[in-house]
């Protein structure tokens, strides 16, 4: 079996591992959580892809996309976890005032 | 080559297994910390992978700047089980069959499909590699991004930039004021290491011409000194830095954009650098995206408009 | 030489295996952080071994730059702890 397989195999069964995870939790962190273990299963396939054996370079394409992919998901997540710190202060304001 | 195979198992099982433990742990805390290892793991896979810029920016991103965010975030909830799994509510067993039986299928899917494509798969590597010499750097990781596909980089860029309004909208400044201040240990290690962070920052970004680096690492890494400076408060933002820390933001699309006018201007198309300055250009460009997204990576970390807590005088 | 360099490689990857008994089991949180940061300083060792084991020199760059960002986790952990009663003014 490739090297490549091999790991597309393993980022497979990150999506699988995160996708169970993002669907059951309720949890709002570890949702955010989930949605990069989710996000790292996706880049590894598509790193996977990109890779031509131990002596040739390997696609530059597919790396651009995930080096991308990187930046969005940080910011995603900057997002997410600012929407939650807010959700968190409202909750905590409605306690106080009961 | 057997010895390779134990190492990619291994690594592989690894990766797998800390993904499962990170997002079944019972402790918040611990979620975040296996999640941080992963990130590790995960950019050992990708060099072996010979993925080298994208190991690197999830060395710089991954284990530095989403941990970050996340303890912050961890701290910030303490007291109300953030993250932890006595947070969450148990689905019930027929929900848990159910969603474990979909997530088979959706995998055993995507399986049959890496399985079943033709190899190897199509490819433009060929073609990015043929025009590299017009591109104006060596490395084609960094002559995608910034040069063949220059446009999906300036949406990137501008992605960032709206995350920061939304979060710079969101949050509120006041909220972390509970926070110890740090000793002398801290700003020894602060006194050696920032320039040394900031020296790499500028390394990584010459380097991303013709070797693994670039404009966002270098960013990352200098988003990290900014991430220490605001910890240890060595540096605290008040409501006058609001707006030149809104330029700076701005800057790496408006920057951006203004560049690809300017090749317009040139007769060119829109980001079609003249191919004899091709270099100069990208540098530039690349230069004021790692300020900017350096500055917005601390400005996401920050978490809110700065209040300028000593004055007070812009509660008007 | 590279079935050495690829035998030390998988050892230190096994001992990145053991060092996550200390994250997961703790017990507590600076148990977990100071495991991960020996956990980060074992990567840095393992990618010095993969650039020379897959001739790739650059990935020293890489090491470099998880050396020096290992710091911002703990620097985090410490700078938002709790407030001690000794240290609170």
């Amino acid at each position: 079996m490739s090297t490549a397989l091999l790991y597309s195999f393993g980022g497979i069964l990150l999506i699988g591992v995160a996708l169970h995870r993002l669907v059951l939790t309720t949890d709002l962190l570890r949702r955010v959580v989930a949605l990069n273990v989710f996000a790292a299963g996706i880049a590894s396939l598509l790193i996977a892809a990109a890779y031509r054996g131990p002596e040739a370079a390997a696609d530059p394409v597919p790396h651009a996309f995930v080096l991308t992919g990187i930046v969005v998901l940080v910011s995603t997540t900057a997002a997410a976890l600012a929407l939650i710190r807010r959700l968190d202060d409202l909750e905590r304001s409605v306690d106080h005032d009961t | 080559m057997l010895l390779w195979l134990v190492f990619d198992l291994v690594l592989i099982g690894a990766i797998v297994w800390l993904a499962w433990a990170a997002l079944a742990a019972r402790d918040g805390f611990e979620m975040i910390v296996l999640f941080m290892v992963l990130g590790l793991f995960v950019a050992l896979a990708w060099v072996r992978l010979q993925a080298p810029d994208v190991a690197l920016a999830e060395a710089a991103v991954g284990s530095g700047i989403t941990g970050a965010l996340l303890l912050k975030t961890w701290r910030h909830r303490r007291g109300r089980a953030a993250g932890d799994a006595a947070a969450d509510a148990r689905p019930s067993r027929a929900l848990g069959f159910g969603v474990m039986g979909l997530v088979t299928v959706l995998t055993g899917m995507l399986a049959a499909v890496l399985v079943l494509i033709p190899r190897p798969a199509p490819s433009l590597a060929e073609t990015v590699f043929a025009n590299l010499a017009v591109s104006g750097v060596d490395n084609p990781v960094t002559a995608v991004l910034l040069n063949f596909r220059a446009y999906d980089t300036l949406l990137e860029v501008v992605v960032l930039f709206a995350v920061v309004v939304v979060v710079w909208l969101l949050g509120d400044a006041e909220a972390d004021r509970r926070a110890p201040r740090l000793g002398s240990i801290f700003f020894g290690f602060a006194r050696l290491v920032l320039p040394v962070m900031v020296l790499i920052a500028g390394y990584l970004l010459w380097l991303g011409g013709f070797a693994p680096g670039g404009a966002f690492q270098a960013g990352a890494v200098l988003g990290a000194v900014g991430i220490v400076l605001l910890l240890g408060r060595l540096y605290t933002p008040t409501a006058a830095d609001r707006l030149p820390a809104r330029l700076v933001f701005g800057l790496g699309t408006v920057g951006f954009a203004g560049a690809g006018l300017a090749t317009l201007a040139l007769g060119n198309a829109f980001l079609g650098y003249p191919p004899e300055a091709a270099k100069t250009w990208i540098l530039v460009i690349e230069a004021m995206l790692t300020v900017s997204i350096a500055a917005t990576l601390a400005g996401l970390f920050f978490g809110a408009a700065p209040s300028g807590r000593p004055t007070r005088e812009s509660d008007r | 030489m590279s079935e050495v360099l690829l035998l030390l490689m998988v050892v230190l990857l096994l001992t990145l295996l053991g060092g996550l008994v200390r994250v997961v089991r703790g017990p507590s949180e600076a148990d977990r952080m100071l495991a991960a940061q020996l956990l980060g300083t074992t990567t840095v060792a393992l990618l010095m071994l993969m650039s020379v084991a897959m001739a790739m020199p650059r990935l020293l760059d890489i090491a470099l730059v998880f050396a020096i960002l290992a710091a911002i986790a703990v620097v985090c952990f410490v700078a938002t702890g709790e407030v001690r009663d000794h240290d609170a003014t």
